[in-house]
Order: C-alpha cells, then sequence, then structure tokens
C-alpha cells in the first residue's frame, strides 16, 4: 500500500490546488485557503492518528497497528524524549510473585486512594487487565527486575495493601531497577519500529477537526521543520499528550508538559474533568523543579523558615519534619503565605542538611547531595536547599470512560461519547486516580488504557474504512488562529505572561487552599489571561519558530490553569489532593461527583457528572464509601 | 566567503546529543561521590562543545569547503523511514553566513535540547545550548 508520506513545500508562500481529490484515496493534496493563502496546507488520511508519542501513545500506536489499522502517530518531539521516560518507581499489577494478590485488592486500594472520587468501572477495568499488560510488557521485551527463581520482581509501595486492607503490605510494583518509565518508553519504541505506524516527528498538533454534528475527524497540525501546516484525517484520534505540569511555578515535570491535549479538547466544546486534584511533593529544588527526595527529611534533614524556626514542631508536634507530603506542603506554603518565605521574594523555605556529618550526607544521601550541587549551586555540607512543594502529577484531563473514549455532557445524559475521538495516559481522565494517584499506578495507566484505545477501535471500526469527507472549512479558524497569534505585536513577551501564570498557580492553587486564597487566585488568572491578548511574538518565520510554539504551549496552559483554579475555588469539601483549610472534611452529600469544567468564550463554565459507583460485573462488589485514614 | 555546511553535518550533531545526555545521566546516576559526578558531567558537556567546535572548524576550514556541499543520493538510495520529518532526501543546505539559516539551527538546536523528557537533562542541556549559542554556531 502506497504510504502517505508529506513532503513540504519550501517556501511558506507557495500554494498549488488539485481538483478531483478521490475521497477513497491516500495521496495527498495541496490547496489554497483563500484569506490565508500564506499557509501551505497538506491533507492526509489514516484509519487513526495518534497524538503524542509517550507511552500511552506509543501502546495504542502498537495495538492500532496490530490490528491493521493504518496508523499515523504525531508528536512535536522525538518519541523517547516523551516525559514517560523519567518515571522511576514502577508499575501495578497483583501478579502475586512476592506473595499472594488479588486485582480485587489492588482494586480496594485504587479506589480508597482516590478518595471515592474514583470512577469503579474503569478501577476495575485497569486493575484486572493490569497483569494481562504486564504481561505483554514483559513479552515485548521489557527488562524487568527478577527475583531469584526468574520471576517479575515487585516491591512495596505506599497505600498497597493485601486482603481489602487487613493483610498487611502488598507487593505489588514490577520495576526496571529505578528505571522503570525509561525501560517502558524504550521497549514500545522498539515495539513501533516493528509495526506499520507512520511517525510525524516534531509536528506540532494544533487543533482537533470537529465537524459539524460534533464528530471528531482528525487533527490540524504544524511541521516545525518546514513551516507547512497539515490535516489529518482519521476515523479515529487518540490524544495522548501527558499532563500540564508546567503551569505552576515548581513542577517535576519536563518542559514538555504543556498540556497540548487538553487545550485542544477545551478549544473544541469539550470540558475538562477534576483539574482541581494536582499532586504535589513538598519539597522540589526552587526554580528548577528537581526532586529532593523525602529521605533527606528520613536521614535528618530540618525544614527552616526566614526567622530560622523549625516551624513543622508547630504543624505536626510528633512527626515534626517526618509528616505526610500533604501535611509538610501546606505547612511550607502556609509559612510562605505569611511572610516567613526565604529569599529575595519569600517564596521558599530551606532545607537543611548541613547539621549532619558529611560522612552520613555522602554515604546514605549521594544522590541528593548531587542534585543539590548541580541544580541549587549549593553545597550541602555548608548550606540549605533551597525547597518548594512541587507539582508532580495531575489527576484530572479529559474525561474518559473505560474504554478510553471521550465523553462530555450532552442534555440529560453525563456520558455521552464523542464520536471519533479518545485520550489515554496523564492527559486523560478514565477517573482511575481521582482525587489522588496511588504509587506506581501512573505508568499502568498509561499502559491500560493505551491499549484499551486500541483495542476499542478495533471493536468499532475496520481499517480502511470509507470516512465521511471533511467538510470545507475544516481547519480554517486554527489557522486564522495561528496566523493572529504568530502576528502578535502585542507589550508582553511569552516568558513573562508564562511565569505570571505559575506564579499565581503557585501561590493560590498549590497545597493550600481557601476561600480568600482561590477567590483572589481566579482574579488573578483571568487577569492573566487578558494579559495573553498583549502578547508579543517577535519571530514572524514559519521555520523552527520556538517563540511561536512557546506562546501556542502557553495559551495551552492557561486554559488548563484557568479551568484548575476555578475547579478548585467551587468545590466546597476537602479530598484527597484537594485540601480546603476552610472544609475540612470530605463532604459525600454534595460533592461525590465530578467537576467538568468547559471554557466558553474564554470563560470557564462548571458542570458536574456523577461518579460511576457501579462496577462492570459480578467478579466485583462495588465499594462503599468511608472515611479515608491511613 | 561563504561559509555552508550541509544538514547531514548538523543533524548528526543534533542527533549526538541523547548520546551526551544519556552519558550525563549515567554519570549522575553511576558516581556516588558528589564532586566527580559533577565533574563528570561537565567533561561530557565540554565533550559536546569540543565536537561542536571540531565540527565548524571544518566548515570553516578552506580546504574542505569544496567538499562540503551536499549532493542529494540517487533516488534508488533513498532509504524508506517511518519518520516523516527526517528523510534523507530533505537534506539541505545550510549557510551560517545568512542570518536566517543560522536561526534557524541554532533554534532548532535549542529545541531538541530542552525536550529531553527528564526535568534534570532539560536544564542542564537546554541551558548550556542557549547561553553558548554565540560561540556555538560562530
Amino acid at each position: 500500500m502506497w504510504r502517505c508520506i508529506a513532503r513540504g513545500l519550501r517556501g511558506p508562500a507557495s500554494t498549488r490546488s488539485t481538483s478531483n481529490h478521490s475521497l477513497g484515496s491516500h495521496f495527498y493534496r495541496f490547496f489554497s485557503s483563500g484569506a490565508n493563502s500564506s499557509y501551505t496546507v497538506v491533507d492526509h488520511t489514516y484509519d487513526a492518528v495518534v497524538v503524542g508519542a509517550g507511552g500511552a501513545g506509543l501502546r495504542a500506536a502498537i495495538g492500532l497497528s496490530e490490528h491493521g489499522f493504518n496508523t499515523a502517530c504525531i508528536t512535536k518531539l522525538f518519541p523517547t524524549r516523551s516525559h514517560t521516560v523519567a518515571a522511576q518507581g514502577g508499575i501495578n499489577a497483583a501478579l502475586g510473585n512476592m506473595t499472594e494478590d488479588d486485582w480485587r485488592w489492588h482494586m480496594y486500594d485504587t479506589v480508597k486512594g482516590s478518595d471515592w472520587l474514583g470512577d469503579q468501572d474503569a478501577i476495575q477495568y485497569m486493575c484486572r487487565e493490569a497483569p494481562k499488560a504486564v504481561i505483554e510488557l514483559e513479552n515485548y521485551g521489557l527488562p524487568f527486575s527478577r527475583t531469584e527463581d526468574g520471576k517479575i520482581y515487585q516491591r512495596a509501595f505506599g497505600g498497597q495493601s493485601l486482603n481489602y486492607g487487613k493483610g498487611g503490605q502488598a507487593y505489588r510494583c514490577a520495576c526496571a531497577a529505578d528505571r522503570t518509565g525509561h525501560a517502558l518508553l524504550h521497549t514500545l519504541y522498539g515495539q513501533a519500529m516493528r509495526h506499520n505506524t507512520q511517525f510525524f516527528v516534531e509536528y506540532f498538533a494544533l487543533d482537533l477537526l470537529i465537524n459539524s454534528d460534533g464528530t471528531c475527524q482528525g487533527v490540524i497540525a504544524l511541521n516545525m521543520e518546514d513551516g507547512t501546516l497539515h490535516r489529518f484525517q482519521a476515523a479515529s484520534t487518540i490524544l495522548a499528550t501527558g499532563g500540564y505540569g508546567r503551569a505552576y511555578f515548581s513542577a517535576t515535570s519536563a518542559h514538555t508538559c504543556t498540556g497540548d491535549g487538553n487545550a485542544m479538547v477545551a478549544r473544541a466544546g469539550i470540558p475538562l474533568e477534576d483539574l482541581e486534584f494536582v499532586q504535589f511533593h513538598p519539597t522540589g529544588i526552587y526554580g528548577a523543579g528537581c526532586l529532593i527526595t523525602e529521605g533527606s527529611r528520613g536521614e535528618g534533614g530540618i525544614l527552616r523558615n526566614s526567622e530560622g524556626e523549625r516551624f513543622m514542631e508547630r504543624y505536626a508536634p510528633t512527626a515534626k519534619d517526618l509528616a505526610s507530603r500533604d501535611v509538610v506542603s501546606r505547612a511550607m506554603t502556609m509559612e510562605i503565605r505569611e511572610g516567613r518565605g526565604v529569599g529575595p521574594l519569600k517564596d521558599h523555605i530551606y532545607l537543611h542538611l548541613n547539621h549532619l556529618p558529611p560522612d552520613v550526607l555522602k554515604e546514605r544521601l549521594p544522590g541528593i547531595s548531587e542534585t543539590a550541587a548541580i541544580f541549587a549551586g549549593v553545597d550541602v555540607t555548608k548550606e540549605p536547599i533551597p525547597v518548594l512543594p512541587t507539582v508532580h502529577y495531575n489527576m484530572g484531563g479529559i474525561p474518559t470512560n473505560h474504554y478510553g473514549e471521550v465523553v462530555t455532557i450532552k442534555g440529560d445524559n453525563p456520558d455521552a461519547v464523542v464520536s471519533g475521538l479518545m485520550a489515554a495516559g496523564e492527559t486523560a481522565c478514565a477517573s482511575v486516580h481521582g482525587a489522588n494517584r496511588l504509587g506506581a499506578n501512573s505508568l499502568l495507566d498509561i499502559v491500560v488504557f493505551g491499549r484499551a484505545c486500541a483495542n476499542r477501535v478495533a471493536e468499532i471500526r475496520r481499517p480502511g474504512e470509507k470516512q465521511k469527507p471533511l467538510e470545507k472549512d475544516a481547519g480554517q479558524r486554527t489557522i486564522a488562529w495561528l496566523d493572529k497569534l504568530r502576528n502578535s505585536n502585542g507589550s508582553l513577551p511569552t516568558s513573562q505572561i508564562r511565569l505570571n501564570m505559575q506564579r499565581v498557580m503557585q501561590n493560590n492553587a498549590a497545597v493550600f487552599r481557601t476561600q480568600e486564597t482561590l477567590e483572589e487566585g481566579c482574579q488573578l488568572i483571568d487577569k492573566t489571561w487578558e494579559s495573553f491578548h498583549d502578547v508579543q511574538v517577535k519571530d514572524r518565520s514559519l521555520i523552527w519558530n520556538s517563540d511561536l510554539i512557546e506562546t501556542i504551549e502557553l495559551e495551552n496552559l492557561l486554559i488548563n490553569a484557568c479551568i484548575t483554579m476555578y475547579s478548585a475555588e467551587a468545590r466546597k469539601e476537602s479530598r484527597g489532593a484537594h485540601a480546603r483549610e476552610d472544609f475540612k472534611v470530605r463532604d459525600d452529600g454534595n460533592w461525590m461527583k465530578h467537576t467538568v469544567g468547559f471554557w466558553e468564550n474564554e470563560k470557564v463554565r462548571l458542570d458536574y457528572r456523577p461518579v460511576h459507583l457501579n462496577v462492570l460485573d459480578d467478579e466485583v462488589e462495588s465499594f462503599p464509601p468511608k472515611a479515608r485514614v491511613y | 566567503m561563504t561559509s555552508v555546511v550541509t544538514f547531514n553535518t548538523c543533524r548528526k550533531l543534533v542527533m549526538d546529543i541523547p548520546s551526551i545526555a544519556s552519558s550525563c545521566l549515567w554519570a549522575l546516576c553511576i558516581n556516588r561521590n558528589p564532586n566527580g559526578a559533577l565533574q563528570s558531567c561537565l567533561m561530557v558537556l565540554a565533550s559536546f562543545r569540543n565536537a561542536a567546535i571540531n565540527v565548524f572548524k571544518v566548515i570553516n576550514s578552506k580546504k574542505s569547503h569544496q567538499h562540503c556541499f551536499h549532493k542529494p543520493p540517487s533516488h534508488s538510495q533513498v532509504r524508506f523511514t517511518p519518520f516523516s520529518s527526517h528523510t534523507q532526501n530533505q537534506a539541505l543546505e545550510i549557510d551560517l553566513s545568512n542570518e536566517e539559516s543560522k536561526r534557524h539551527l541554532f533554534n532548532q538546536l535549542l529545541y531538541r535540547s530542552k525536550q529531553r523528557g527528564f526535568l534534570e537533562l532539560d536544564l542542564v542541556l537546554g541551558k548550556w545550548v542557549e547561553t553558548g549559542q554565540h560561540s556555538l554556531l560562530g
């Protein structure tokens, strides 16, 4: 079969039209687009298109190709540079290699960890499929660590228990040393090379192509290398674009995590779900975001404010600096908000290790010493490390069902499927993580739902199916928007607006949340969004225009940030990662529901859809809500 | 004097970044001595800089100049690749005396250097390329 390979023209002004284009043809064509005649547009047709080439995207692409679908994978960076590569912990599955285990116990722990906001049907699906998904990865060649008798090694992780919480610690986290994400990504990349997937590397996905009846027919993307625009028509579009950690000032995410898929969906009129649930780690290096592990506090590290006070003694008299992550994070943020932060802006905290014997640091915390030296420029034997609560994961994202299909509220139906559109990985919200992600479930989510998307496409589509033609104006609004953005002549550079946004999110919607902080945050984020209209893009080129790319990413982040802020302000309870000082208890009567945030006319409109307490079948019973205590 | 470099030469340089990044990461992982790890990391980056300098020395050499022009391979030599943006027959000539061409190359290097997947590598390599643009491209 002839493959559709785009060969962009060099000159951005070049145009050529082709008539009598066959609808069934896979040949590309060029066309002039009237008011935007300066842009070259190339058309492609595939059975399926995947946006994003991280763990979830690659897994979906492999599955689609295995099922015989002509598949394109669009990615803004080389696949092995996706952020999945950085995941360390491992992937949960009830394999039972170390002790007796059962996927139902894993399901219980996940539901509990989600603080009962997780959809139990999707959680059941994920936990039941986990062993199969892991065995498939092993068959693909993932080099799991091994037990002495050759089984996949599994280690303990927090929140994992046996026998529905009554049987002690579970050893459920399958790992490849401490580089599981790296191993996973490279294994999937290798498999993708074996299959019939066409990669479009360094193509930036701009928008979905939604037709007049609400069906998704593909995406429009920008080839960063030559400046051409590409319309990818496909019966199935799968988004796997990762989280939006970069909306915050301090994040452990790679710089690629700009929530592009989330924003594409929001601009298409589809809501984003549960964005208020953001997971933080208390100690990330200020300014860089690199993680300083809890081991540092375990070895005697002390957090001090600008007055030199060991303030954790006030917040957690017994555990002090070894209190749980959320307690430490909130305490740090309260100190900062009350003016006792350190540094010129009084916006971070010092982590002291310099009172510890150098030999202890060298022997027990060598990695931390290196990290602090490189990314904070401090010698931990002499100086404290500047730290700040740091975004670690986004539980919310594009709402999906357990098949990976994107859903929205339509009339009385809170689970209406958006035809042709699917999502998987951190960008998606199948709501298996609910209000708080269980450790090592993120890689599982990636694999299971990437796989689920492919399997679902195979159930409802056939390779080579005739597709309804794109509407005449498909992508035109996006081209006009791109043109307007590229020629922005305001007074504010992208970097300044981005920093403002990040400061607002860090100060007002991080771990310390009250009505006062969140109300202020809504006002400030609105002002930041308004300031985006005054953005300045200096570079007018279409070839490797990083100024333009970063500006598009900024808009994407701003949309995520606005919905996050408003969602958090509206939820008048504490649940999982969303902890409010003024509503300290979980309120199942009023708030056992998912927040959905629509982006309409540059404003956030909130609505809600019910949590799925039902399960898929009689293999397991639903777990009724109860207070989350550890 | 016009300085010309083939895209393949620059692409090879850019493609070396992953291996250099991996070496940097490896140094961080295996070296238990903090100063040693930092030194190893800096040595890796120094190697990258030296490689870049050597490439541009060759580019600017009069003797080598005439051999730097890119000759597109014949059609039968073009190898199929699943990566649409990296087909060999799309090789470009980049004129380093042309500011637009130089800027495109730098932007490409910068973009790829800042997109390494690991935050730590984004920071180390990205900032190094960003601050070293003048010496890197002459």
